[in-house]
């Protein structure tokens, strides 16, 4: 007999085995399909987050009554950001105090009289260091209020030294003009490329995490079966030991590919969530299948018993699975995890995935990524694979 | 418990040895477990393997299966090397390990499947062993039932059975009755009388001195990874100068009776315990005749004769200087 022949009967028992328990089922597809839902459904397809931005004039001229007035008339519905008046520094300083708003802009006293000097005066941005995104939002919306301003000195200053007005009267309507010009400062959200799915990102996302145990599972069942004596027997068959372990290897990644399968159709077909380009996320799959059964071969090396396996495998998988993002919505991430999720393997497969999603990345452009994760499936899975032949050799 | 009635006597010897085992050694660590251990066990031969805890028997069983490596000496079996790597010889090894190798969530038909085609049996020949193999260890009706849900006898016959589905030309039993029901275990020891009979070859351990007496033609003695005696059970119970041991009892001068049937040929020691009179032979057949008419001319009515067989578990008394369960 062959030794792949020999290695496709180990790997189909242990799927039959693995598939008549049903927990691979709850695991590899239940489980975090459910999870998915919920997180999405805590979503609501809507991000949490909102800024909240307090507008003061201290200067009061038209030019800076032009600028609150657009600001507290709002960017709006769809944008989660909302503008409140107040009426000087110090309450805009307490409402920051109170956390009410997350940053404050200043139009200080004296700025339109001097948009016409060399020197104009700038707006002021009050922040919380603590909520550094409000702070950004309103630098941002600032430095738009700030590149209109400029425009509009830009087409005064134009006119007066090609059209040669010199008239007070024609030179006054001019910047009255200008000052009516209004550049739109549009803050949109939209992810490069269509909509984003909570139902889309997690499900992936859940599923890898799950996958770690439903193939760990596989990965651990040599030391399962060393333990249930059934390895004894195997062992005495007429085998090479390296078509036991190809047929443990078929296994696990049979049962990875089946359940994100499942998870992919499942979401697709009954949610309506759509994953991007089909070549692409089955692509990104088979690396990122092969990325975990490696690791959780690797694992199992390292473990003399399947209880310590279980153990090692639970911290390995939640460690990945913080630090790759699979709790936290796209760009939700702080940048310390956001650099950190780019050193996991299932932090790459999500990006992959999610820009697939997002319509900003082609196949051909994760096929890197899911040859980067496939790389690190057989480099991992080879070490575990020698640790385990070894043991099993002793 | 089982009574040595039916013990099996040498077995003439025809052909090459079908296990040849030379010169093991097996170190773990500093420890010696195998130290030198040669024997061969002959066609249609049951080889019994005794032994105490730690002995180096399952060490012994695993360097012959192929599941560890020797670090001297050599197996061979049907003439072919015993190597963990290889595969021909193990073709002709059939293991029925000493923990139940079955998976416990499958049917026995479906382990027997299984294993079957481990062996590399092709699909109809396989379906049609694994039918005579469920009739030999008596799971026909229960073949399609989850191995959990058998009793321990039920799963000591599988076990059994899945080491027989390739018809091996060497059955290698560890301790196959530990933890079995009285009426299981003698299914089990029928069967394997059965193979026997059929000409296969069986490795045989087990800490039941009874059924080594009952099922082996030869039995090797292993302690501290020594092989410290070798053969049938009489030649081991004569070199030890062992004898039968006749208690008569019975009504009149025992005294008398005990003088003169000391005196009778084959007749060693001749003495009164117990309201009885005890003799050592050394052979209690031809005794028993002469010892009833001694007593009918003496005047002595005999209500009772009992013969005790020397057995093995006083040879490995002898040879170890522990009992076999130790």
């Amino acid at each position: 007999m062959s030794s792949l022949r020999a290695a496709l009967i180990i790997a189909g028992n242990d799927l039959r085995r693995r598939f008549r328990d049903r927990s691979v089922v709850i695991q590899g597809v239940i489980a975090p399909i459910a999870l998915a839902v919920l997180i999405g459904l805590a979503f609501g397809g809507e991000p949490a987050f909102e800024a909240r931005i307090a507008v003061v004039d201290l200067d009061r001229s038209p030019v800076s009554e032009a600028i609150t007035r657009d600001l507290l008339d709002g960017v709006g519905d769809e944008v989660p950001i909302s503008f409140v008046s107040e009426p000087d520094a110090a309450s805009a300083r307490d409402r920051l105090d109170d956390e009410r708003v997350g940053a404050a802009i200043v139009v200080p006293s004296g700025f339109s009289a001097s948009l016409g000097s060399d020197r104009p005066l700038g707006l002021e941005v009050l922040v919380d260091p603590s909520r550094t995104i409000d702070g950004d939002i309103a630098g941002a919306v600032a430095a738009g209020v700030a590149a209109r301003l400029d425009a509009g000195r830009l087409a005064v200053a134009t006119t007066l030294e090609t059209a040669a007005v010199t008239a007070p009267d024609q030179i006054d309507r001019i910047v009255r003009d200008a000052a009516a010009v209004t550049i739109p400062v549009e803050v949109r959200e939209e992810p490069p490329g269509g909509e984003w799915s909570p139902i889309a990102y997690f499900a992936p996302s859940m599923a890898m995490l799950f996958l770690f145990f439903t193939v760990g599972a596989g990965a651990r069942s040599l030391l399962t079966e060393r333990r249930e004596g059934t390895l004894t027997r195997v062992r005495a068959s007429p085998l090479r030991p390296g078509a036991i372990l190809a047929g443990k290897a078929i296994g696990v990644v049979v049962l990875g590919m089946v359940s994100l399968l499942t998870v992919w159709a499942v979401t697709t077909v009954v949610f309506g969530a759509n994953w991007g380009d089909p070549s692409g996320v089955l692509a990104v799959i088979v690396g990122v299948v092969l990325a975990i059964a490696g690791i959780s071969t690797f694992v199992t090396g390292l473990a003399t018993t399947d209880a310590q396996a279980d153990a090692l495998t639970s911290v390995v998988a939640f460690t990945l699975a913080l630090l790759g993002g699979n709790f936290i919505s796209p760009g939700a991430l702080p940048d310390l995890l956001a650099t950190a999720s780019l050193a996991t393997p299932n932090g790459w497969a999500l990006r992959a995935l999610t820009d697939l999603e997002a319509g900003a990345a082609s196949a051909a452009e994760v096929v890197p990524v899911a040859v980067g994760l496939a790389v690190v499936g057989l480099l991992t899975g080879g070490v575990g694979m020698v640790s385990s032949a070894r043991r099993l050799a002793a | 418990m089982f009574v040595a009635t039916e013990r099996i006597t040498t077995l003439p010897r025809v052909g090459d040895p079908v296990l040849r085992c030379t010169g093991l050694v097996k170190r773990y660590g500093e420890r010696t477990v195998v130290d030198g251990i040669s024997f061969e066990i002959g066609p249609g031969e049951t080889y019994g393997l005794l032994g105490p805890n730690g002995a180096g028997k399952t060490t012994t069983i695993s360097i012959i299966a192929g599941l560890t490596a020797a670090e001297a000496g050599e197996v061979t079996v049907a003439g072919e090397k015993v190597d963990p790597a290889g595969t021909s010889a193990k073709r002709a090894i059939g293991l029925v390990p000493q923990d139940l190798a079955l998976y416990p969530d499958l049917t026995a038909r479906e382990n027997l499947a299984f294993f079957g085609r481990l062996q590399g049996l092709d699909r109809r020949v396989l379906a049609r062993r694994i039918d005579e193999v469920l009739e030999v260890i008596g799971l026909a009706d229960r073949a399609d039932e989850r191995i959990d849900r058998y009793s321990g006898g039920m799963k000591r016959r599988c076990n059994i059975g899945a080491g027989l589905l390739h018809e091996p030309r060497l059955l290698i039993l560890d301790e196959p009755t530990v933890g079995v029901d009285p009426q299981s275990r003698n299914a089990i020891l029928e069967s394997i009388v059965t193979l026997g009979g059929q000409g296969m070859s069986v490795l045989y351990t087990t800490h039941y001195m009874e059924e080594a007496e009952r099922l082996c033609h030869r039995v090797g003695i292993i302690d501290e990874g020594h092989l410290i005696a070798e053969g049938t059970r009489r030649e081991l119970v004569e070199r030890l100068g062992e004898r039968t041991r006749v208690r008569v009892e019975g009504s009149g001068d025992l005294a008398v009776l005990a003088t003169h049937a000391e005196a009778l040929p084959d007749v060693a020691e001749a003495t009164v315990q117990h309201g009885a009179v005890e003799l050592l032979v050394s052979d209690g057949g031809r005794v028993l005749v002469p010892v009833v008419e001694l007593a009918d001319r003496l005047g002595v009515e005999v209500t009772s004769v009992e013969v005790t067989e020397p057995d093995l578990e006083a040879v490995f008394l002898h040879l170890t200087g522990k009992a076999l369960r130790d």
